[in-house]
């Protein structure tokens, strides 16, 4: 099932990445935050629940290198990361400005907003410790 | 729960290739009509149809949007809108014969003149924003599931590539299969294959290909009016754990997904794993296969890779596994792939395999989707 206006869930996320601020829905109720934004919370159910921002710090859960790009914009090879974020939610990026040969899960890594393909995006980064 | 009194009594599987030069309703047509055939059936008696509804084409009243009713020009007792098919679309159709809603129901999909040589199919790409970005597309998904196994418990690659040389070099024997004579491969040509997805390599990942396949479900009552043995559907389950390709899918979450859906449908069965002649597995990756096993509680977690190699997956091994090629060699037609693994088990059990045949195999199990897509289903095959 869609929302009856699909926009309406992620509007605020990516207006916030344009100002270089990581979002994520707490839960008004149980506080819980999660994502990607649905229309009720998984953990209450309740539909109460406002965009927070984030920290941006989180460790790798997991990665893969990618060797075949979709298109000519993305760098060969490129690496997706599943980042847990502190605040105990998780997502999809791309880690930048590391080498294949470093990565590793457990790595602390922080957001890093770039341009890709005319939209600002959440990239991450190593975080030196 | 008892035993369904249900069989499958007619399987329609069409040319499989690369590309196709014809399109999905003509592909699945002429796969309805193989099934009819040999089921010894025509249209007049199917009264129920698992060939998503409207589709394909979309749930959505677009144009070019397909309404099966028109195609076959007549109406059906009842319609399954089963994604994907394969064993969901089996056991809703099993289901619906077993309740009386229908007598005869028919399952089918594939999908012809969509693919574009060179390109990753579009269905492997979702669109959603949080997804697209990045660049994932489905073997990313997987392949960051089975990173963390591999970090974990390192398994020997070679080992590990042993499964998937194995089942391509089934395919390359089996003249229906896409990859015919491409092979044989040794564990070290699918070690220095490309890098895809790491740790994925080229040969690997599965196939996109196009072709289409189909089967009749009735009761055991008018299957044995049939001219083939019938193959009976003797249980099933499935786990759907999340939406999948758009949240971020866990090992530590999936890791034993299935393990629920194999004790459910072995106990239906009134079987147990080990008298279990065939394994019709799906086989999206290489790793795939040894998680399966491992979920099967046939080797511990970690150990798959050791354990397929040492007991053997192969027509003399002890585990025969994906004997037509399976998704690596033999075909996999986007949302109708999962159907080629009903298809190859009942060709095992009637003894008319096209590729190499297991003697005597009288249970099969067959299993759809895997750890990366989040949901887990699996069915139990019996002459």
């Amino acid at each position: 099932m869609t929302p009856d206006n699909p926009g309406m869930l992620t509007t605020k996320f990516w207006d916030e990445a344009r100002n270089e601020r990581l979002v994520r829905p707490v839960c008004g109720r149980c506080n819980t935050s999660f994502f990607s934004p649905q229309i009720l919370c998984p953990k209450c159910q309740s539909g109460k629940w406002e965009f927070q921002k984030s920290t941006g710090k989180g460790s790798i859960y997991s990665y893969t290198i990618i060797h075949r790009p979709p298109d000519d914009d993305y760098p060969n090879p490129y690496i997706i990361i599943d980042v847990e974020l502190e605040e105990g939610w998780r997502m999809y990026s791309r880690l930048i400005d590391c080498s294949p040969s470093e990565v590793r899960i457990g790595q602390t890594v922080k957001v890093a907003f770039q341009v890709f393909k005319g939209k600002m995006l959440p990239f991450f980064k190593v975080e030196e410790d | 729960m008892k035993k369904p009194e249900v069989a499958i009594v007619g399987i329609g599987i069409t040319k499989q290739a690369k590309s196709m030069d014809t399109n999905t309703i003509q592909i699945c047509q002429e796969a309805v009509q193989k099934a009819l055939d040999d089921a010894g059936m025509n249209m007049a008696e199917v009264d129920g149809i698992a060939a998503r509804w409207p589709g394909p084409g979309g749930t959505e009243l677009d144009p070019g949007v397909v309404d099966w009713t028109g195609i076959f020009g007549k109406p059906f007792r009842w319609v399954g809108d089963t994604y994907p098919q394969g064993i969901p679309g089996l056991l809703d159709a099993a289901a619906a014969v077993s309740f009386g809603l229908c007598n005869v129901a028919i399952v089918f999909g594939g999908q012809a003149g969509v693919l574009k040589r060179e390109h990753l199919a579009d269905y492997t790409q979702p669109t959603n924003e949080f997804v697209e970005p990045w660049g994932l597309f489905t073997a990313a998904h997987f392949a960051m599931v089975a990173q963390v196994y591999f970090q974990k418990f390192e398994p020997d690659r070679l080992k590990m590539s042993y499964i998937a040389a194995e089942i391509r070099n089934a395919g390359a024997q089996n003249p229906e299969a896409v990859m015919y004579e491409k092979g044989p491969y040794t564990p070290e040509d699918i070690i220095q294959s490309p890098k895809i997805a790491e740790p994925f390599h080229l040969l690997d990942l599965c196939l996109a290909t196009e072709g289409a396949s189909a089967f009749i479900i009735t009761s055991t009552e008018r299957a044995r009016d049939c001219p083939q043995k019938p193959i009976r559907i003797l249980g099933g389950s499935s786990e759907w754990y999340r939406q999948q390709y758009v949240n971020p899918v866990r090992y530590d979450e999936v890791k034993n997904l299935g393990k629920e859906a194999f004790q459910r449908a072995f106990k239906q069965a009134e079987l147990g794993v080990e008298d279990i002649d065939l394994f019709e597995l799906y086989d999206i990756n290489t790793w795939e296969i040894v998680r399966q096993f491992e979920t099967l509680g046939l080797c511990d977690e970690g150990g798959g890779s050791d354990f397929l190699f040492e007991n053997g997956i192969g027509a003399n091994g002890k585990y025969p596994t994906n004997t037509d090629g399976g998704l690596l060699s033999f075909s996999h037609t986007g949302w109708g792939g999962p159907n080629l693994k009903v298809i190859e088990a009942v060709r095992q059990l009637r003894g008319q395999a096209s590729g190499f045949q297991v003697q005597e195999a009288k249970h099969a199990l067959v299993t759809g989707a895997g750890s990366g897509a989040q949901y887990f289903n699996a069915a139990v095959l019996s002459v």
